[in-house]
């Protein structure tokens, strides 16, 4: 009998130790996703966008074909790029 | 820098006291407006310019109080030389030249943000580090920014043949060390230029002992009050003699620059002071030219000499020792040191005729040699 037992015993252990994995998993998960709403809200939506470097990404392309990067002229001599002072 | 980069912002600033601020209460917008081109309406995409009350004044009002009339952020030395130079018997000239002015040598002021938080707009701007708020902005992205044509390369040593600056490549010092907060947020409303503001940099600060009291025949003594200390320690700097401004094809502002030169000249000092009360002082050519502003309006600058084109300049490129004061002859009786007559153009004669140096002003060479004591600084 007490041989019997101790399987289950550790099949117990590991359920429960599985369970609590879990339990946290989710509790983590529900905090990030609260912690990104409550972002969001409290720092405005700005930071939805801005703070997505994919998202910054695929945006600055899209701008830059409608409106290309404007630089400095040609016509500005060399050193005149580097400033002045 | 790619454009993503400029506009992205680091997850870290959230969690940063500026980071508490919503975006909106200093840049506008509208956070919920449905779609980008709504939400940007009305974006200020430097706010702290031209007015840092509003933003940076809130929380920093002490300091905003005086920076708003800084150096960096007014320029308004540039203002009152041009004012000088210009043509002001025709209002109409003047206003094109105040415009010229505005659309050219303005666009070089720096605001608390383009300091602290991005690049300066004259290289296009961009975050420093996605947001974060710089306190001590870093010499290569800011300060060389828009100080890299001149101080920059000279400072780092990167004009060829010419070594870098003592306090850079033997001290690691960058700009902030001499050229604190203090004199960054200094108020400059009663100043006609960067060398008169009280709060600049001093040699003396770092080298009391090299300055004052001394042994009778160490050279510091000698020379203490008539040269400035540039004009034994510095080495060649460079020289730009002429600026043209207008715009190209596509309207876009562009400016083109003629010759530039590698020179090292000493000039009398155009403005002794109780605090500069050198009879010799460093002179630096910039890129000054009455016709600066000819595409837009002829004649702008008819009072152009009203001013010298060879200007008091410290020099960033501080040695110990130089080819001027390896022995005393090295300088007295180097006519080619000095600035005279013939390095001077026809029209800027006039300008400059405080500045240049007469033959007999030039030190006579020392015939019975004094003993020279070196000290270590």
């Amino acid at each position: 009998m007490g041989k019997s037992l101790l399987p289950e015993k550790k099949t117990n252990f590991t359920a429960k130790r599985l369970m609590a994995v879990l339990a946290v998993s989710a509790l983590l998960g529900l905090t990030t996703v609260y912690a990104k709403a409550e972002i969001a809200e409290a720092k405005s939506e700005c930071v939805v966008c801005h703070t997505d470097m994919k998202r910054m990404i695929l945006l600055s392309w899209e701008i830059e074909q409608v409106r290309p990067k404007l630089d400095k002229s040609a016509e500005t001599s060399p050193a005149e790029t580097l400033g002045e002072g | 820098m790619e454009s993503y980069e400029k506009i992205y912002v680091n997850p870290t600033f959230l969690k940063t006291k500026h980071g508490e601020i919503a975006c909106e209460a200093c840049h506008r917008g509208d956070p919920k407006a449905p779609n980008r081109q709504t939400a940007h309406r009305g974006i200020l995409r430097d706010p702290t310019f031209p007015d840092a009350e509003k933003v940076c004044g809130e929380c920093h009002a002490d300091i905003v109080s005086t920076a708003k009339n800084s150096l960096h952020y007014t320029l308004a030395p540039f203002e009152k030389v041009i004012k000088i130079r210009a043509n002001k018997k025709d209002k109409g000239v003047l206003e094109k030249v105040c415009r010229a002015k505005e659309k050219h040598c303005s666009a070089c002021h720096a605001s608390c943000g383009q300091c602290h938080v991005s690049r300066p707009d004259y290289i296009g701007g961009g975050f420093l580090a996605g947001h974060l708020f710089q306190k001590k902005p870093s010499m290569d992205t800011t300060c060389a920014g828009c100080h890299s044509g001149r101080v920059h390369s000279e400072f780092t040593g990167a004009n060829d043949e010419y070594p870098a600056d003592v306090h850079y490549a033997k001290a690691d010092m960058t700009c902030i060390d001499c050229h604190t907060g203090k004199e960054m947020h200094a108020d400059a409303t009663n100043v006609d230029t960067r060398f008169d503001l009280p709060e600049r940099p001093r040699c003396k600060k770092c080298h009391p002992d090299t300055i004052f009291e001394k042994p009778g025949t160490n050279p510091h003594t000698i020379h203490r009050d008539k040269v400035a200390c540039q004009v034994c320690h510095a080495v060649a700097n460079k020289h730009c003699f002429n600026c043209h401004v207008g715009t190209d094809k596509e309207g876009v502002a562009c400016s083109k620059s003629g010759e530039t030169r590698m020179l090292f000249k000493i000039g009398l000092n155009p403005k002794k002071t109780k605090d500069r009360p050198y009879n010799y002082v460093v002179l630096r050519h910039p890129p000054a030219d009455p016709e600066l502003f000819d595409f837009y309006v002829k004649d702008g600058l008819s009072d152009f000499d009203k001013l010298p084109t060879w200007k008091f300049d410290t020099p960033h490129n501080i040695q110990r020792m130089t080819p001027q004061n390896k022995t005393c002859n090295n300088c007295h009786g180097n006519a080619s040191l000095f600035l005279q007559e013939k390095d001077v153009t026809d029209w800027e004669q006039k300008a400059n005729a405080g500045v240049i140096v007469p033959e007999a002003k030039i030190p006579k060479p020392i015939v019975s040699k004094p003993t020279i004591i070196h000290d270590d600084k």
